[in-house]
C-alpha cells in the first residue's frame, strides 16, 4: 500500500511542483506586501509637490507671488493622475499576495475611464498605456478567477508595464518633486539672503534669527530630499525585485525566492522607514 | 507638431531652473555692484524662469512642437549657451537682455512655436556677447 501510495505521491508532486504548487511562495507574499505597504507612502509626498510650490511662493517678492501661485495649481492638477497610478500599482501587490497566499484576485474597478483619469498626470503616452496594460492584466486575473498556480503567467504578462510604472512613479518623486523643493530653496535663500544683505548690517540681532530661520528651512527641504531619495529606491526595488520573479517565473524553488527577494524585502523596509521619518 | 515625452519636458524644466539659478546667483555675486532697481529686475526674471520650469513640470503632456527633436537640440544648446554667458558676463544690462530674452524663450515653448523665439533668443545673446 505504502509503495503504491509512493508511486502516486511523486508524481503528483513533481507534476504540482511545475505549477508552483511545492515551493513556498512566503517570499512572494511578503514581497508583494512590504512593497505594496512601502508604496503607499506616495501620497504625503505627491501632495507635497504643490506644496513645495505654495511654500516657495511665499517668499516670492509681492509682484511674483500670485503669478508662483497659478504655477502651483498647475503642479496641483497633476496629483490626482500619480495618485491614481499608485493605486493600480498598489491592486497590482495586493493581487500578488493573494495569488501568493491561496487566495483569489478581486479587482471591480472601471478601466474605461483610466485614461482620462490619467491625462494631466504628467505621465507620457508610453506610460499611460504601462498603467492601463496593469489595470487591465489585473482585470483579466481576476475575471478569470486566477490562482496560485497563475502567479507565474500574472508576473510574466505584467512585468514590461511594471517595469514602466514604477519608473514612471520613480523619476516624477526623484527627479521633479526634487527639482520643486530645490526650487524652494532658491526661493528661500533669495528672501533670506536679501535680507541680510539689506539689513545685516544695521540689525546685527535680527541678521542672527534670519540665519536661523534659514538654515531651519534648508534643513527640512534637505530631509525631504532624502525621502524622495527613498521612494525612488522603494521603486527601484519593486522593480527589480519583480523582475527577479519574471526571470525565474518557470523555476522557482522556495531557496531561490529566499535568496532572490529576502534582500529587497529588507531595503524596502528600510526605505519606506526613512520616507516615513520625512512626512 | 509632435508631442513631448515626459522626459524631454523634464530636460526644459531643469534647463529653465539652472538658468534662475544662474540669474540669482549673478544678482547675489554682484550685490554691492548693482542699483535697487537692476537687483529688482534680476530677482523678477529669476522667478519668471523658476515659474517657467515648474510649468513645464506640470504641463509634460500637453506641450507640442513641430521638428521636435531638431527644435529640442536646439533650445538646449540655446540655453546652455545663456546660462554660460550669465556666468562669465559683467555688465548687467546684457545679463538682464540675456534673461529677459530666456523667458520670451520660454513663454514661446509654450505656445508650441519655438523657432522664431530662439531665432530671436539667439540674436540676443550674439549681441550680449559681442
Amino acid at each position: 500500500m505504502r509503495s503504491a501510495l509512493k508511486y502516486i505521491a511523486v508524481p503528483l508532486c513533481v507534476f504540482t511542483a511545475l505549477l508552483g504548487g511545492c515551493v513556498d511562495l512566503g517570499e512572494v507574499r511578503e514581497f508583494a506586501g512590504v512593497s505594496k505597504s512601502a508604496s503607499s507612502l506616495l501620497p504625503a509626498l505627491v501632495a507635497d509637490i504643490h506644496a513645495t510650490c505654495e511654500r516657495r511662493a511665499a517668499y516670492a517678492p509681492i509682484g511674483k507671488q500670485a503669478e508662483t501661485l497659478e504655477t502651483c495649481k498647475k503642479l496641483a492638477a497633476s496629483e490626482p493622475g500619480i495618485l491614481k497610478t499608485q493605486e493600480v500599482l498598489l491592486d497590482y501587490m495586493a493581487a500578488l499576495k493573494s495569488l501568493a497566499g491561496h487566495q483569489q484576485v478581486s479587482y471591480g474597478k472601471k478601466l474605461e475611464s483610466l485614461p482620462d483619469d490619467l491625462s494631466e498626470s504628467g505621465l507620457d503616452t508610453k506610460q499611460v498605456s504601462a498603467v492601463t496594460g496593469l489595470a487591465k492584466k489585473l482585470a483579466d486575473a481576476a475575471l478569470n478567477g486566477y490562482r496560485r498556480k497563475e502567479l507565474s503567467n500574472l508576473i510574466g504578462s505584467a512585468n514590461d508595464d511594471l517595469q514602466v510604472v514604477t519608473g514612471a512613479l520613480g523619476t516624477i518623486i526623484v527627479t521633479d518633486y526634487k527639482r520643486e523643493l530645490s526650487q524652494e530653496r532658491e526661493g528661500a535663500q533669495e528672501y533670506f539672503r536679501s535680507a541680510l544683505k539689506t539689513y545685516e548690517l544695521s540689525e546685527p540681532l535680527a541678521a542672527i534669527a534670519v540665519r536661523r530661520d534659514l538654515q531651519s528651512d534648508e534643513a527640512t527641504i534637505a530631509t525631504k530630499e532624502q525621502a524622495a531619495d527613498a521612494y525612488g529606491k522603494i521603486m527601484k526595488d519593486i522593480a527589480v525585485g519583480h523582475q527577479k520573479l519574471y526571470d525565474s517565473r518557470n523555476k522557482w524553488t522556495t531557496e531561490s525566492l529566499l535568496k532572490d527577494v529576502a534582500p529587497i524585502i529588507e531595503d524596502l523596509d528600510d526605505s519606506a522607514q526613512k520616507v516615513k521619518e520625512a512626512f | 507638431m509632435s508631442k513631448l515625452t515626459a522626459d524631454q519636458a523634464r530636460d526644459l524644466a531643469n534647463q529653465f531652473h539652472d538658468l534662475s539659478v544662474a540669474v540669482g546667483n549673478y544678482r547675489f555675486d554682484n550685490w554691492d555692484a548693482l542699483t535697487s532697481a537692476k537687483r529688482d529686475r534680476l530677482e523678477d526674471l529669476q522667478w519668471t524662469l523658476m515659474n517657467y520650469s515648474s510649468d513645464f513640470t506640470s504641463q509634460a503632456i500637453s506641450l507640442t512642437l513641430s521638428d521636435l527633436a531638431e527644435t529640442l537640440d536646439h533650445i538646449q544648446r540655446t540655453t546652455k549657451k545663456a546660462k554660460q554667458v550669465i556666468q562669465t558676463i559683467k555688465t548687467v544690462d546684457k545679463v538682464i537682455r540675456i534673461a529677459a530674452a530666456a523667458t520670451v524663450l520660454a513663454a514661446a515653448i509654450m505656445t508650441g512655436n519655438a523657432e522664431a523665439a530662439i531665432k530671436a533668443a539667439e540674436d540676443t545673446y550674439e549681441q550680449a556677447t559681442n
